[in-house]
């Protein structure tokens, strides 16, 4: 019993010693299966600090390279920091000389935008026109002056010269557009004042973007003038006078009026006739140059049928042609437009030139005349003789103002030697040209070009006197 | 016909008057603008010949005078005188000159035909 009860003990004890064996079993089982889920869970782990090590770095040296780019930059930044310095010191000097500039320039100057508005104007102009610098900046500059004609019209806008400058559709080389006659501007107190105006339109890539008008008050210029045509017209009076006298006096002895004259009386006083008359041609042309060489002299430009108008010079022309019998032919274009020039102009030139073709033009010579278009608006004028010809020695000096070659002064000893002065001032002051071939005892030809739309209206105190005058 | 020749120039009026006369017309001359309307009442012209440049009264304050006046002014005058700027003629022709001749430029015929067209259009 006791044996059994030992056995039985011990197999209580053996079962009590399993079963502790196997719930430690267990255990240790759990455990390493929890150890081998850490393991795992730790591996994993592993892995992801990993990756985002691995993220950390390429963050790293994202921000390394953004830091580098950022210093890169930032280096560029205050390069052209430094360089916008410079640009502003550069452009401050730029700045001051135009201002400089602009304030010593004895004209006005004002610049303005496509739209009339005024970005710039200098000190002269403040002046002429009475208003301060900033009540003229941002101002359209058609709201702070209008601008008159010489009759005191307002001129028609698109008569204005910044129309006509902003008209211009391509860049030009041609210069500022500007006009011939006297325009006024009016003053901030409404006063006028007589200018000379020029507008340059700025261009910028092929655009107008704006213009610069410069004027300049010319009332002075406009006195002295005045003086001059003053004087020209009193002293041609006081030299006309005299010349009337004997004009009129010896046409009256020539007449018979006072008694029958003998043939020897009736040649001294016709003598004395063609003295005079030379004379009072002479002043004439004297006081052509006068008013050519003052500019005083006025331009009516009217849409003249060239063709219709040499013809009619032509047949004057050709009453001294016949005396010499000399051919006189005449040849006109087709389709030449009328032109715009002043005819009294036209007649001085072409009456000029047939003339001295017929006088230098020996007896049974020929004379041609012909009129004809250079391309589309252009009119070629060409006068050509069989005569006695320019010596080449003294070809460089016929269009001087007096001057007679050799050859002419023994055919005649009369001529002025102001013609070809005057046609060559004429065309010079109206967009013409002239030259000419000659060849000495054989004959020379004159050529004048000029455009269609030839002169423009110009006022002054006299035309020009053709021969004979009013 | 009668025609009243105002001109300072005594050689140019003396012509006139003399030419003038040996036409046939009847004439009056004066030497000044002062007396020169006056005058030209008194004598009543069919025609006046008038120079600008005269001494004590100028040739447009006469003709200014023989336009404002109802009498006289019909009756044409001719400027004929030695100045030739525009001024000059347009301004002679706005105060009612019939014409403008300067002087110089044209023969004693030339002047006595445009009397005589003067007189034929007043008619």
């Amino acid at each position: 019993m006791q044996i059994l009860l030992f056995v039985l003990l011990n197999l209580a004890a053996f079962a009590g010693i399993l079963s502790f064996f196997w719930r430690s079993r267990n255990k240790l089982k759990e455990k390493l299966e929890r150890l081998g889920a850490e393991a795992r869970t730790f591996e994993k782990s592993m892995a992801e600090i990993k990756e985002a090590r691995q993220a950390v770095y390429e963050r790293n040296q994202a921000l390394i390279s953004a830091n580098k780019d950022l210093e890169d930059t930032k280096v560029a930044a205050l390069n052209i920091l430094e360089d916008l310095d410079i640009t502003k010191v550069e452009l401050e000097t730029i700045n001051t000389r135009i201002k400089s500039i602009l304030a010593s320039i004895g004209e006005g100057v004002v610049a303005i935008d496509e739209n009339n508005n005024v970005i710039e104007v200098n000190e002269t102009a403040e002046t002429l026109l009475g208003f301060m610098h900033n009540e003229m900046i941002g101002k359209n500059w058609l709201s702070i002056t209008n601008i008159y004609n010489a009759d005191g019209k307002e001129l028609p806008k698109k008569e204005r010269l910044i129309s006509k400058a902003f008209s211009l559709k391509k860049m030009v080389s041609s210069g500022p557009v500007s006009v011939k006659t006297t325009l006024y501007l009016k003053k901030r107190n409404g006063d006028k004042f007589p200018v000379y105006m020029a507008v340059s339109p700025i261009f910028l890539s092929g655009k107008i973007i704006g213009a610069v008008l410069v004027f300049r008050d010319i009332t002075e210029e406009l006195q002295l003038e005045k003086v001059k045509a003053d004087f020209i017209a009193i002293a041609s009076h006081q030299l006309r006078t005299p010349l009337t006298a004997i004009s009129w006096y010896t046409e009256m002895l020539l007449s018979g009026d006072v008694g029958k004259i003998t043939i020897s009386q009736k040649k001294y006083l016709e003598e004395v006739n063609e003295g005079n008359r030379r004379m009072i041609e002479l002043v004439n042309a004297l006081l052509n140059v006068s008013r050519l060489e003052v500019g005083s002299f006025t331009v009516e430009p009217e849409q003249l049928d060239i063709k219709d108008f040499a013809k009619g010079v032509c047949s004057g022309i050709r009453i001294d042609a016949k005396k010499k019998n000399i051919e006189l032919i005449e040849n006109y274009g087709a389709k030449i437009p009328k032109i715009t020039a002043d005819k009294d102009l036209v007649l001085i030139i072409l009456q000029n030139l047939l003339s001295n073709a017929v006088k230098y033009t020996p007896e049974g010579g020929k004379v041609n005349i012909d009129i004809s278009l250079s391309g589309k608006k252009e009119l070629l004028i060409k006068v050509s003789d069989t005569g006695i010809g320019i010596p080449e020695a003294q070809k460089n000096k016929i269009f001087q103002k007096l001057f007679r070659a050799d050859n002419a002064r023994v055919i005649d000893s009369g001529g002025t030697g102001l013609g070809l002065y005057i046609i060559k001032s004429v065309l010079d002051q109206t967009t013409g040209r002239i030259w000419f071939e000659s060849v000495e005892n054989k004959g020379t030809t004159f050529y004048i070009s000029a455009p269609v739309n030839w002169m423009e209206k110009k006022s002054g105190t006299r035309k020009l006197s053709p021969e004979g005058g009013v | 016909m009668k025609i009243f020749i105002v001109e300072d120039e005594a050689a140019l009026a003396d012509a006139l008057d003399d030419k003038f006369k040996h036409e046939g017309y009847q004439t009056k001359v004066v030497y000044e603008g002062g007396s020169a309307f006056k005058a030209a009442k008194e004598f009543k012209p069919d025609i006046v010949l008038l120079d600008l440049l005269l001494p004590k009264k100028g040739g447009y304050e006469v003709l200014k005078e023989i336009k404002d006046d109802e009498e006289l002014k019909s009756v044409p005058v001719i400027i004929l005188s030695n100045l030739d700027t525009d001024e000059d003629i347009k301004k002679s022709m706005a105060l009612g000159a019939a014409d403008y001749f300067v002087k110089s430029n044209h023969p004693l015929k030339e002047v006595i035909e445009k009397v005589k067209t003067q007189l034929l259009k007043a008619k």
